[in-house]
């Protein structure tokens, strides 16, 4: 009896490690760092998802005319390399934003920190007319391929190539400058 | 292959504890980990519909990414953002555009349309310091929500919170925006997806009721003329949302139903005003296209608006 207690406590354990591990819910709201301008505002149009090494997946938004918006990145920190991610026109679908590019373009100042492999891991931007946004983020590691889980499954990937990654958009009304 | 491995998981467990509550507690954290493991079975290839665009990159059999279907996600402003730029315009209320009335809907359709009808009308009162029919409405929305089966999104803080603080105009609104939040959190995290599609489509309808009929007259010069023609985008969104769940009669038949709606919007032209990215004092504008909207249009959209919402929000009709 004592022994199917214990057997059973241990599936027990394993069924909530299970569950609190991969849970994504909120992510964003818990680990993305916003905007200091105090003037942002929360939109609800942030999301999380769980995300696979090498996985690629499209948030798609719209960014209403004369309004600011900040589009900030997080994800687990047990994924060394940073997230590469572009801005996509969501009509022409014009490369906007790429964080790789970005990066090139900007030599990373001396003893700066290093956290995000120097990719930049937010953007910001003004809404000139109401636009429809493509947010393309791609996680490190080669494409996950059929089969290539530990189950041998392509819809059950292994555990630990599992993670969260979170988008917080703000925004706030465009400022206008001068008289 | 997952799913009939840990509902035998949780009968094991249950069987050992031999208590009820723990059956009941077990089976929840089973399901929690089905879900979160992608444990929904896979969704057949969905066609999209006419006139709206797609994107390529994620493969329709992930269960990975931003939604819990897999793949990419279409996400709707909420009602709050609107009217939240609407108000700026100094366009006055008008009584008796929303009711206040407790109302019975028996299909999960008809529920779900009616929440997400109920969320736009909390919002355009909210924003207008409407405090009496911004509770009596929060009220409804409970009801409703109950009904839906979905009583969980409103837990004991939100409730308190709305009924302490409604009658403060500073936090009137924000309450709105932070409730509406909270309870689309909740269904994300409850993967209640269909139900919060049909709950998007349903304030969208709405949201585009009161401003119609707020607008009253077409004019080319009016900005909320082109508020309203840039939800053309939005609906797009609210469409390819709907799509992800194509699959369930109900999402079919709020698709079809809403066409009358869907298509003066789909159909209105876009005229290029500006490049599509720009810097002014190293900030980045984004430009593009303006979306376009004739007299006609609006009086044909008004139109299709005020029918369907007055349809899905009477019960003997709905």
């Amino acid at each position: 009896m004592m022994r199917k207690l214990g057997f059973t406590l241990v599936l027990f354990s394993l069924v909530s490690l299970m569950a609190g591990a991969q849970d994504c819910h909120n992510f964003h709201k818990r680990k993305c760092y916003g905007s200091d301008n105090a003037f942002m505002s929360y939109n609800t149009q942030s999301k999380s998802g769980m995300f696979v090494l090498g996985h690629t997946s499209d948030l798609v938004f719209v960014a209403h005319s004369g309004q600011d918006y900040r589009v900030s990145l997080c994800h687990d920190k047990k994924v060394e390399e940073p997230l590469k991610f572009q801005v996509i026109d969501g009509r022409s679908k014009e490369v906007l934003f790429d964080n790789e590019s970005a990066a090139l373009d900007t030599p990373m100042e001396e003893g700066m920190e290093d956290e995000d492999g120097g990719l930049p891991q937010f953007f910001e931007f003004s809404a000139d007319v109401t636009k429809k946004i493509i947010i393309r983020i791609t996680a490190p590691g080669p494409p996950p391929e059929e089969g290539s889980g530990k189950r041998g499954r392509h819809s059950e990937p292994d555990p630990e190539d599992l993670f969260c990654v979170g988008v917080l958009l703000e925004n706030m009304p465009t400022p206008k400058l001068g008289f | 292959m997952l799913t009939l491995r840990a509902i035998f998981l949780s009968v094991i467990i249950a069987e050992q504890m031999k208590k009820q509550y723990l059956t009941y507690l077990i089976s929840g954290i089973v399901t929690a980990s089905l879900v979160s493991c992608g444990g929904e079975p896979e969704k057949p290839e969905i066609p999209q519909p006419e006139n709206v665009e797609t994107l390529s990159p994620a493969e329709p059999s992930q269960t990975w990414g931003f939604s819990s279907e897999g793949g990419n996600t279409y996400t709707v402003p909420s009602p709050n953002e609107l009217f939240s730029i609407i108000k700026q315009s100094n366009l006055g209320y008008m009584d008796g555009l929303i009711s206040t009335e407790a109302v019975n809907y028996s299909s999960s359709k008809a529920q779900a349309l009616n929440f997400g009808r109920i969320t736009a009308d909390i919002a355009y009162t909210a924003s207008y310091e409407k405090f009496q029919e911004s509770i009596t409405n929060f009220d409804n929305l409970r009801k409703i929500g109950d009904d839906l089966g979905i009583s969980y999104v409103f837990d004991e803080m939100m409730v308190s919170r709305v009924t302490d603080n409604m009658d403060n105009p500073d936090s009137l609104e924000v309450i709105s925006t932070d409730s509406y939040q909270a309870i689309i959190a909740m269904l994300e995290q409850n993967e209640k997806g269909s139900t919060l599609a049909i709950i998007a489509a349903g304030g969208f309808v709405e949201s585009v009721y009161i401003l119609t009929s707020l607008i009253d007259e077409y004019s080319d010069d009016n900005e909320l003329i082109q508020r309203l023609a840039d939800q053309k985008l939005v609906m797009e969104n609210v469409l390819d949302y709907l799509n992800l769940y194509a699959e369930e009669t109900r999402v079919q038949e709020v698709m079809t139903e809403m066409e009358s709606v869907s298509d003066v919007f789909l159909n209105l032209d876009e005229e290029k005003v500006s490049a599509d990215m720009a810097t002014d004092n190293d900030k980045v504008v984004l430009g593009g296209s303006r979306i376009l909207m004739s007299a006609e249009e609006f009086n044909e959209l008004k139109a299709a608006a005020a029918n369907y919402r007055n349809e899905f929000s009477n019960p003997s009709q709905s």
